[in-house]
């Protein structure tokens, strides 16, 4: 193996990302698998009246109380109400120290992605999608957007104060 | 940084607090050799394990101040300038400590100035005569013979005195039963695993200990970890990092809920298979917590030992002469809540000693002791922590309080006229009176008390002021015992449950649209008309824009009934709106996430026994709100007359006090009891362990009866008699104190095994017993859930329950008993019942639909409806609904002969002639 071709292998895995990818309002979004604990369904949620619209409520998981929050209404206002034929699903992350949920409305594969298939966000998106994303996937046949979770938490930490 | 650096920061900042402490009290009382010999031993040990762990700028200073301390004990007089410089070069080391904590290294610096300064009085010519009489330490060290006496092994410095030496200082004296000074104790241990940092752990603490004596220059190279070994002596306490504890204490909390989701299970299933186990898992549980709560707990009297060096600076400062009294300083709190709550107290003593004490002249001309005095006290009384710390100074005066209140737009000249003293004083603690400007107005109290009463409320207490005008004030604070678990009131209001912090619920009220205590709107603020005062009330559902639960509350309990939780928070009383109060429970209290942290009507959350998750309310939060609405209460009322308003507003029911097994008073109530009867002791036989007593004309067991010790047989033991079915039965008790009438509608606390709740009588928290298993016929079993039954009772409130129950089973009815709707739906088609007793004190129309049901399906049993007051309008909607009859909850005969009626009245003859 040359130099330059190890260089490029070494490249590549620095620029691999694993993406669990999950579909809101249609979308598909990828979140990163590091910050990704866990997949769970909510079965019974407790409101938080006068809390900020995104957050959906607050579930008991396994014993630790988890705060939902609704990533449609963070990026880009709900505009459907959620269909609740079956129970929604929600993705446990960390973010300091603290286990959040987000809903979904579909959980799909993780995907190995490289750097070169993607492209910054255009700049006709909306002001929270140019915020709490890193960047578009460009996929066989749709588009990904990879989220910034560290932004979106923190910016709504910012707007809740 | 290392272990072993850590270890002894944390070690020297022990010592150093007890030296900070015992000085003080040696200054006092120059004489007492105890403390000097105590002092001289901890500042030796501080400066031996600093030589040893290598930290020259340490260990010079501690030898230095060594040496003038070790002059006090040649007899040399001790002085307040040598005091002072003793602790200003422990304040120095403090300060090396604390940078040492940081960086794990000395800071660079110099200590020359401390260190001549400390030889210069070290070198002084000894000789003054008062304190030369001082006695040699002879009386310490036969006193203290068994304390440890400890120094780390190393290779002396010429400037050092060498073991022998001190040894030979503290044996000068005689001391024949120390034989332990001087040969090793043959008890010596195996050698711990981290023998060095063992070493300094030894000296603060006061424990039995004998301490093998290493010789010092025996093996002047033996290894510095061997020579720690043989020091090392058994450990009857073991160092556990709080971080561990505080882990316990969260899966101990845990425990507790899953416990309480298991009992929520049991409840409902009522399966006698789990219930034993259940019962031991559930106490065990408590002990458990019990014992990791006991674990995080410490003495008060650690955050006071700072306060005496305090108080001596302060009076030294100001030219007072001030006197520090603690008591209670072994109470123990948890020790986060002992750190919250260490500034407050810092602030408080620092207030009494600054603005509160006068100048001795002052005090002379005024008629008192020319030194003033500062009392702490401690003290855990009913589940809470009460800590006060009192001065004998001038007080606050009451009028400029007003003035200033008036001045500052916090209260306007009518209400103040009808604000008690105590009332008015609060006003200090309002954050506008800890300005610089208040200083000055207000005598200079409550600087800061704003602070104290923040600090003390985020953690869930109280802050009172009682100030007696020249002669004194004094702050008292009352706190949870812990603050992870709280008894809470579970509340639902719009169809969602919330939590209530017991700690600030007053009361509970009922509100009736014509009744006396009414809801009535003002300037469109809801208000309560509550004991002819005006209280500003809101409602939750409200507050938090929840939906209306539209149409349910069609009649009735929308306008005019109404359940009003009445807080009391900060000085403020405020009433809350809810749809039902449910229960109360233990819950663990969850911090919320930070995304709603914000949100001040919230303090946390909590996972309730069947696993639902709900919000904490925070009832100061909830009150801002209404607060902000202009409305603040200010009706002037002391807690005593509110609890005798209280006690003669709401509906009675007779209650025996009584004493047995304790202190805390008792209550049985009286419709239960058959009759008060003395029996002398020497009639009390014992069959097979069984005490017995022989009453008309049969043998009646005693329960709870103690056999007393021989002598005085003629003393009488007096015996609560219940009637079983056909029998009686004893329960002694200590005292019979009294028999009151009180409301039982107060009663909001939780019930505990053997009891059915507590309510507060002349403001004592007492205790109902249960007594369904004493007046309950004995043997009779409950009815298995598929055998056929006379009475069927639906009734959600396990304190009515456990009323009802034994009254309708000793009248000789077959009973089941449902805590829902729910389960008597299922419960009715397999048990008949003859006649349904059912509570319709329930939100919206659910009780009055099912009623309905019943009526159209023909079939089924009467119905007998329960509801705290029987009004016309109710009766009339049970009539349209096809109750068989609406008896008021407290009307026993009422319901009896209503049953009866039903039932052919065959009981009715029964029970009275139990009655």
């Amino acid at each position: 193996m040359s130099a330059e071709q190890r260089m490029r292998r070494d490249m590549s895995i620095v620029d691999e990302i694993q993406l669990v990818s999950v579909r809101i309002e249609g979308q598909l979004i990828g979140l990163p698998i590091t910050s990704v604990r866990d997949v769970f369904s909510i079965t019974s949620m407790t409101p938080v009246p006068k809390a900020d619209r995104a957050v959906a409520g607050l579930v008991n998981l396994r014993g630790h109380i988890v705060t939902i929050l609704d990533l449609g209404y963070l990026l880009n206002s709900r505009r459907t109400e959620r269909q609740s034929e079956q129970e929604p699903m929600a993705v446990g992350v960390e973010w300091l120290g603290e286990v959040f949920g987000l809903v979904v409305d579909e959980i799909g594969d993780v995907l190995s992605l490289s750097g070169d298939s993607s492209e910054p966000m255009p700049a006709n998106m909306g002001t929270n999608w140019a915020r709490f994303t890193r960047r578009v996937h460009k996929l066989e046949r749709e588009l990904m957007i990879e989220i910034d979770l560290h932004a979106l938490l923190e910016t709504m930490s910012l707007q809740a104060a | 940084m290392d272990d072993l650096l850590k270890d002894f920061v944390v070690e020297t900042s022990e010592h150093l607090d007890i030296v900070d402490a015992e000085l003080v009290r040696f200054e006092r009382d120059p004489n007492n050799s105890a403390t000097l010999a105590l002092i001289f031993r901890l500042v030796h040990t501080i400066k031996g394990t600093c030589g040893f762990l290598g930290l020259p700028r340490l260990e010079h200073l501690a030898h230095a101040g060594e040496d003038v301390i070790s002059g006090f004990r040649d007899g040399k007089p001790v002085t307040a300038p040598a005091v002072t410089m003793i602790l200003k070069t422990i304040d120095r080391i403090k300060g090396i400590i604390a940078e040492l904590e940081r960086s794990g290294s000395e800071p660079e610096g110099d200590d020359e100035d401390l260190v001549q300064a400390l030889r210069a009085l070290a070198n002084e010519p000894a000789g003054a005569p008062a304190l030369a009489a001082a006695p040699p330490p002879t009386a310490t060290i036969e006193s203290k013979g068994n304390l440890s006496f400890q120094i780390l092994e190393r290779p002396l410095r010429e400037d050092e005195v060498t073991l022998d030496e001190l040894e030979r200082a503290f044996r000068d004296a005689p001391g024949p039963e120390m034989p332990s000074f001087v040969e090793p104790a043959p008890v010596a241990p195996p050698p711990p695993p981290a023998p060095v940092a063992e070493a300094p752990k030894e000296a603060p603490r006061k424990e039995k200990k004998a301490a093998p004596k290493v010789e010092a220059k025996a093996e002047p190279e033996a290894s510095e970890a061997q020579a720690s070994n043989e020091n090392s002596v058994s450990k009857q306490s073991v160092r556990v990092a709080v971080g561990t504890l505080d882990r316990l204490m969260t899966m101990v909390s845990e425990l507790v809920l899953t416990r309480n989701q298991l009992l929520e299970i049991a409840r409902q299933r009522d399966d006698a298979d789990f219930k034993s186990p259940l019962q031991r898992l559930s106490h065990i549980t408590a002990e458990l917590q019990d014992g990791v709560m006991q674990t995080r707990m410490q003495p008060i009297g650690s955050a006071w030992t700072k306060l005496s060096r305090v108080v001596r600076d302060l009076s030294e400062e100001l030219g007072k002469k001030i006197e520090l009294i603690q008591s209670g300083a072994e109470t123990e709190i948890d020790r986060q809540l002992l750190e919250m709550i260490k500034d407050p107290l810092l602030h408080m003593v620092r207030n009494a000693a600054d603005h509160g004490l006068e100048m001795p002249d002052e005090r002379v001309a005024a008629g008192k002791p020319a030194h003033g005095t500062i009392h702490l006290r401690a003290a855990q009384e009913s589940g809470y922590i009460i800590v006060e710390v009192s001065d004998d100074g001038r007080g606050i005066d009451v009028d400029r309080v007003k003035a200033k209140a008036l001045r500052n737009g916090l209260s306007t000249e009518a209400d103040i006229a009808r604000m008690s003293d105590e009332q008015i004083l609060r006003f200090v603690m309002e954050p506008g009176f800890s300005t610089a400007a208040a200083v000055t107005n207000i005598s200079g109290r409550g600087v800061g008390l704003d602070v104290v009463r923040s600090h003390v409320e985020q953690v869930g207490g109280i802050v009172d002021l009682r100030s007696r005008a020249g002669r004194g004030l004094t702050v008292t604070i009352k706190l949870p015992l812990t603050l992870a678990i709280a008894s809470a009131l579970i509340v639902e209001a719009a169809g969602q449950r919330f939590a209530i912090p017991q700690i600030s619920v007053a009361e509970l009220v009922r509100t009736q649209e014509s009744g006396e205590v009414r809801i009535e709107t003002l300037n469109g603020q809801a208000t309560l008309r509550l004991r002819q005062r005006l209280l500003p009330v809101v409602d939750v559902a409200d507050v938090l824009n929840l939906p209306r639960q539209g149409g349910s509350l069609a009649t009735g309990n929308q306008a005019d009934d109404r359940l009003v939780v009445v807080c009391h928070v900060g000085g403020h009383r405020f009433g809350i709106i809810v749809d039902s109060i449910l229960h109360t429970e233990e819950i663990v209290v969850k911090p919320i996430s930070s995304k709603l942290r914000h949100m001040s009507v919230y303090s946390g959350a909590t996972i309730l026994g069947d696993g639902s998750v709900i919000l904490i309310l925070e009832p100061a939060g909830v009150a801002r709100s209404v607060m902000e609405n202009g409305t603040r209460e200010t009706a002037a009322q002391s807690e005593a007359e509110l609890a005798a308003e209280l006690m003669a507003s709401a509906e009675r029911s007779l209650l025996l006090l009584f004493r047995a097994g304790g202190a805390n008073l008792k209550a049985i109530p009286l419709a239960f009891i058959g009759r008060l009867e003395e029996f002398e002791h020497a009639k009390i036989e014992d069959t097979g362990g069984r005490a017995v007593v022989q009453y008309q004309g049969r043998l009646m067991p005693i329960l709870g009866y103690q056999p007393q010790a021989g002598f005085d047989l003629e003393a009488r033991q007096p015996v609560l008699v219940f009637h079983q079915q056909d029998r009686e039965i004893g329960m002694a008790v200590d005292e019979i104190v009294d028999v009151v009438e009180v409301s039982i509608q107060i009663d909001t606390s939780h019930a505990t095994p053997g009891t059915v709740g507590a309510t507060i009588i002349d403001g004592k928290a007492v205790e109902i017993v249960d007594v369904s298993d004493l007046v309950a016929p004995e043997g009779q079993e409950k009815p298995a859930a598929d055998e056929q039954v006379d009475v069927m009772v639906i009734e959600s409130s396990e304190f009515f329950r456990a009323l009802f129950a034994p009254l309708l089973q000793n009248a000789g009815y077959r009973i089941a008993v449902l805590p829902s709707l729910q389960a008597a739906r299922a419960a009715i088609a397999r048990q008949k019942p003859s006649v349904i007793v059912m509570d319709l004190d329930q939100p919206g129309d659910e009780g009055f639909s099912f009623v309905r049901e019943l009526a159209e399906d023909g079939t089924s049993p009467p119905v007998i409806g329960l509801v705290s007051r029987a009004g016309p309008r109710l009766i009339e909607k049970g009539k349209v609904a096809g109750l068989y009859d609406l008896v008021g909850k407290f009307d026993r005969q009422g319901l009896m002969s209503s049953v009866g009626d039903v039932l052919g009245g065959y009981s009715t003859t029964q029970w009275g002639a139990a009655a």
